[in-house]
C-alpha cells in the first residue's frame, strides 16, 4: 500500500517536471513569436548597445511629425533640424527604438507619428521608464512631447513642444507655433517664440522673453502657486498671469488693443512699460492692496463697458456649479482726480479702480487682494 | 570470565541489555560452567512461564480497541451514543450526588474558590451600574459625540437654508441605541450622565458662502485622490505639494475671511473662488503627476 503511495507520487513528480520542462519551449517561442511581431513594428530594431557606448538611430519622418520621447529620470534635449528624420542619441540606455503609432499601413512612406522607445540596463517596457539622458533631432515643422520625471529639458527649434517634469526645469527656445510646459517644482523658460504659449509651474519660476502671436487668437498664459512670474517683450494680445504668492514682472510695450489679466493673491504686480504705452486699468484691490503709479492717470468713476474677453473655459476639475464669475458693475466711489506725477504715489484704499492712461487702448486688468501693483516707466 | 555470573546478570543476559564484550564473555562462561548454565536454564524457564502466564494482557493493543474506536469517532466528528444505564433508584441517586458536592476534594475547593470570586465580581459591578445610573432623570440617557467637528471640508453633509447659504450639520447627537455610524468606523462617544439636553456641547455651524460647496466637493474628491496614492508619491513631489498646498490654503483662509467680512461684496468673493480654483488646479496637476509616478 505505502509502496504503491509512493510510486504513485513519484509519478506526479515526473509528471510535473516534465509539464515545467515542456512549458519552457513553449514560453520561449511565445516570446520570439513576439517578439517577432514586435520587430513587424518597429522601424529598427539592432542589437543592444555595450556599456558605455554612445548609441544612435535614426528614421525618416514626415515633416511636421509627431514624436513623443519620455523617460523616468534624465536629461532631455531635442533640437530641430533640416532634415526630415528623427536622430535619437543617448549614452546610458541599451537601446532606442522607434515605434510608428499613426495608423498608416503604407510602410513605404515616412511615418507622422513616432514613439521614441528607451530602454536601460533594467530592460522593462521601454515606456517611460528608462534613466538616460537622451538628445534628439526633429524636423523643424515637427511637434514634440517630452517628458521626464526627474531632470532638465531643454526643446530648441521645433514647431510645437509639450514639455513636462516634476521636479527638473524647462527651457524651450524658438518654437514656431506653440508651447505647453508643465512642472511641480522646477522652473521653466520660453524664449524668440511665437505661437500660442501655456505655462504653469507650481512652486518653480517662470520666465518668459521674446514672444510673439503667430495669429491674433494665439493666446499667452502663465501660472504660478509661489513661483515668480516674468514676463519680457510679450508681443501676444492676450496676456494672461496668475500666482496665488509669487511676484508678476512684465517689462515690454503693450499690444495695441491687447488684453493684460493679472491675478494675485499676496504677490506684487509690476509693469515696466515705455512712456509711449496707452492703457485702461481695471484693477480690483483688497484694502491691503497698494497701486503706485509712474504714469498720470485718469481715474474715472464708472468703469466703461469691460472689453474683458469672453469667460475662460472652465477646467476639468472645476465644479459645475461654481459661481457665476460675471463681471460685477463698479462700485461708485469717490473719484480721484487725474494726477500727473513723476514720483510714485499711493492711491489707496479703493477696491475698484478704473483709469486711462493716453488713448486707452490696450486693457490691465489687475485683480490682488494682497499684493501691490506698480505701472513704471521704462 | 571465570567467576560465576550472578542472577543480575543473568537476567541481563537474557535481556540483551550486556555490552557487546560482556555478552561474549558470559557465552563462554556459561558453555565451560556447568553451575551457571543451570541456573541459566532455571532464569530461562521461569521467563517462559511469565510470559505465558502474560500473554493475553501483552498482547492486548495500547489503546485497547475501544478506547480507540471512541478516539477516533470523536475525532471524526462522529457523537457516540451512550446507551442510558438505568439507575436503580433516582432519589437515592439524588442525595448520593449532593452529598458528593459536600466532599472537599483539592479541586472542588478550586472549583468553589473560583466561583466564589466570580460571583463577588459580579456583585460589586453590579452594585457600581446601579449607583451610576441612580440619578439620571430622563429616560435615556445623551451620548455626544466627543470628537471635535471636522472643519468644513467637502463632502460634510450640508443643509441649505432659505438665504442660499449652506450650513455644516453640527455633530450628530447620538441615543444610545443608534451609535453606529454610516461610514461604519466608531465614533469615540462620551457618556454624560447628568447633563441635561440641552446643554449638548455643538460647536457653532459653519456657514459656506454660496458656491463655495462645489469647489470644496471637488477639492476633497481629488484630495481623496491623491491620498489614496500617497505611498506612490515621492519624497521631493511631496514636499513640493505641501509646500504649495500650505500657500493656497493660507490664500484661501484669508480670502474667505475677507468674504464673510463683506458678504454682499462680489469683488471679495471672487477673490476666494480665484484661491480656490487655485487650489483645485494645484491638486490636479498633483494627482497628474501621481498617476505618471504610478502608471509608468
Amino acid at each position: 500500500m505505502l509502496e504503491s503511495t509512493i510510486a504513485r507520487i513519484e509519478r506526479g513528480r515526473v509528471l510535473k517536471l516534465t509539464m515545467k520542462f515542456s512549458l519552457v519551449p513553449a514560453l520561449l517561442s511565445i516570446i520570439f513569436s513576439l517578439a517577432g511581431s514586435t520587430q513587424a513594428i518597429n522601424l529598427h530594431d539592432e542589437s543592444d548597445a555595450k556599456p558605455g557606448e554612445k548609441i544612435e538611430r535614426s528614421t525618416p519622418v514626415t515633416p511636421q511629425a509627431s514624436i513623443t520621447l519620455c523617460v523616468m529620470s534624465g536629461q532631455l534635449t531635442v533640437h530641430g533640424w533640416d532634415k526630415n528624420e528623427v536622430r535619437v542619441r543617448s549614452a546610458d540606455a541599451t537601446q532606442l527604438e522607434f515605434r510608428r503609432v499613426d495608423k498608416s499601413k503604407d510602410t513605404s512612406t515616412p511615418p507622422s507619428r513616432v514613439d521614441v522607445m528607451v530602454f536601460d540596463r533594467m530592460r522593462t517596457k521601454g515606456d517611460c521608464q528608462a534613466l538616460a539622458n537622451v538628445e534628439m533631432d526633429v524636423p523643424q515643422g515637427a511637434t514634440v512631447q517630452v517628458q521626464t520625471r526627474d531632470g532638465d529639458i531643454h526643446i530648441a527649434g521645433v514647431a510645437g513642444a509639450y514639455a513636462g517634469s516634476q521636479n527638473g526645469d524647462i527651457v524651450i527656445e524658438r518654437a514656431g507655433e506653440f508651447v505647453e510646459a508643465g512642472s511641480v517644482g522646477g522652473s521653466i523658460s520660453l524664449k524668440d517664440s511665437t505661437g500660442r504659449v501655456n505655462l504653469n509651474s507650481a512652486g518653480g519660476g517662470v520666465e518668459v522673453e521674446n514672444v510673439r502671436p503667430l495669429s491674433a487668437n494665439d493666446t499667452f498664459e502663465v501660472g504660478t502657486v509661489s513661483g515668480d512670474i516674468q514676463l519680457n517683450r510679450i508681443s501676444n494680445s492676450k496676456v494672461i498671469a496668475k500666482t496665488v504668492n509669487g511676484n508678476v514682472t512684465m517689462t515690454g510695450a503693450l499690444a495695441r488693443s491687447g488684453y493684460y489679466g493679472f491675478t494675485t493673491m499676496g504677490g506684487d504686480v509690476v509693469l515696466l512699460m515705455p512712456h509711449d504705452v496707452s492703457f485702461t486699468l481695471n484693477a480690483r484691490v483688497s484694502e491691503k492692496s497698494d497701486i503706485i503709479s509712474d504714469f498720470a492717470l485718469k481715474y474715472v468713476a464708472e468703469a466703461p463697458t469691460p472689453p474683458t474677453p469672453k469667460p475662460e473655459p472652465a477646467p476639468m476639475a472645476v465644479p459645475k456649479s461654481a459661481p457665476p464669475r460675471t463681471p460685477q458693475p463698479p462700485k461708485t466711489g469717490p473719484i480721484i482726480a487725474p494726477m500727473v506725477i513723476v514720483k510714485p504715489v499711493i492711491v489707496n484704499p479703493f477696491r475698484r479702480i478704473n483709469a486711462t492712461y493716453g488713448s486707452g487702448d490696450a486693457t490691465i486688468s489687475l485683480s490682488s487682494f494682497g499684493g501691490t501693483l506698480r505701472l513704471k516707466k521704462i | 570470565m571465570r567467576q560465576c555470573l550472578d542472577e543480575g546478570m543473568l537476567q541481563s543476559y537474557f535481556d540483551g541489555e550486556l555490552s557487546s564484550s560482556l555478552m561474549e564473555s558470559a557465552t563462554s562462561h556459561l558453555a565451560s560452567c556447568a553451575t551457571c548454565s543451570a541456573a541459566a536454564r532455571e532464569l530461562e524457564e521461569e521467563n517462559a512461564l511469565l510470559s505465558e502466564a502474560f500473554a493475553l494482557e501483552l498482547n492486548e493493543p495500547v489503546p485497547t480497541d475501544s478506547l480507540r474506536r471512541r478516539i477516533d469517532a470523536a475525532v471524526s466528528g462522529i457523537q457516540i451514543v451512550h446507551p442510558v444505564v438505568q439507575q436503580p433508584s433516582s432519589v437515592s441517586g439524588f442525595f448520593s450526588s449532593l452529598s458528593s458536592l459536600f466532599t472537599f476534594a483539592p479541586q472542588r475547593t478550586f472549583g468553589y474558590a473560583a466561583l466564589m470570586v466570580v460571583l463577588a465580581f459580579g456583585a460589586i459591578f453590579g452594585l457600581m451600574k446601579l449607583r451610576s445610573s441612580a440619578p439620571v432623570n430622563d429616560s435615556a440617557p445623551d451620548f455626544v459625540a466627543g470628537t471635535v467637528q471636522p472643519p468644513p471640508a467637502a463632502g460634510t453633509a450640508t443643509n441649505s437654508n432659505s438665504t442660499g447659504n449652506s450650513l455644516v450639520v453640527p455633530p450628530k447627537v447620538l441615543s444610545p441605541g443608534n451609535r453606529s455610524t454610516t461610514s461604519g468606523t466608531p465614533i469615540k462617544v462620551a457618556y454624560r450622565p447628568s447633563a441635561p439636553k440641552s446643554s449638548v456641547a455643538t460647536t457653532a455651524p459653519v456657514k459656506l458662502l454660496p458656491g463655495e460647496r462645489a469647489y470644496l466637493q471637488t477639492i476633497a474628491k481629488l484630495d481623496t485622490t491623491i491620498k489614496e496614492g500617497k505611498n506612490d508619491m515621492r519624497p521631493a513631489l511631496q514636499v513640493e505639494y505641501e509646500r504649495n498646498l500650505a500657500v493656497v490654503d493660507r490664500a484661501i483662509a484669508a480670502t474667505r475671511n475677507a468674504a464673510k467680512k463683506n458678504p454682499g461684496d462680489p469683488d471679495a468673493a471672487d477673490f476666494m473662488f480665484a484661491a480656490y480654483q487655485s487650489k483645485v488646479d494645484l491638486l490636479n496637476t498633483i494627482a497628474d503627476a501621481r498617476v505618471y509616478n504610478r502608471s509608468h
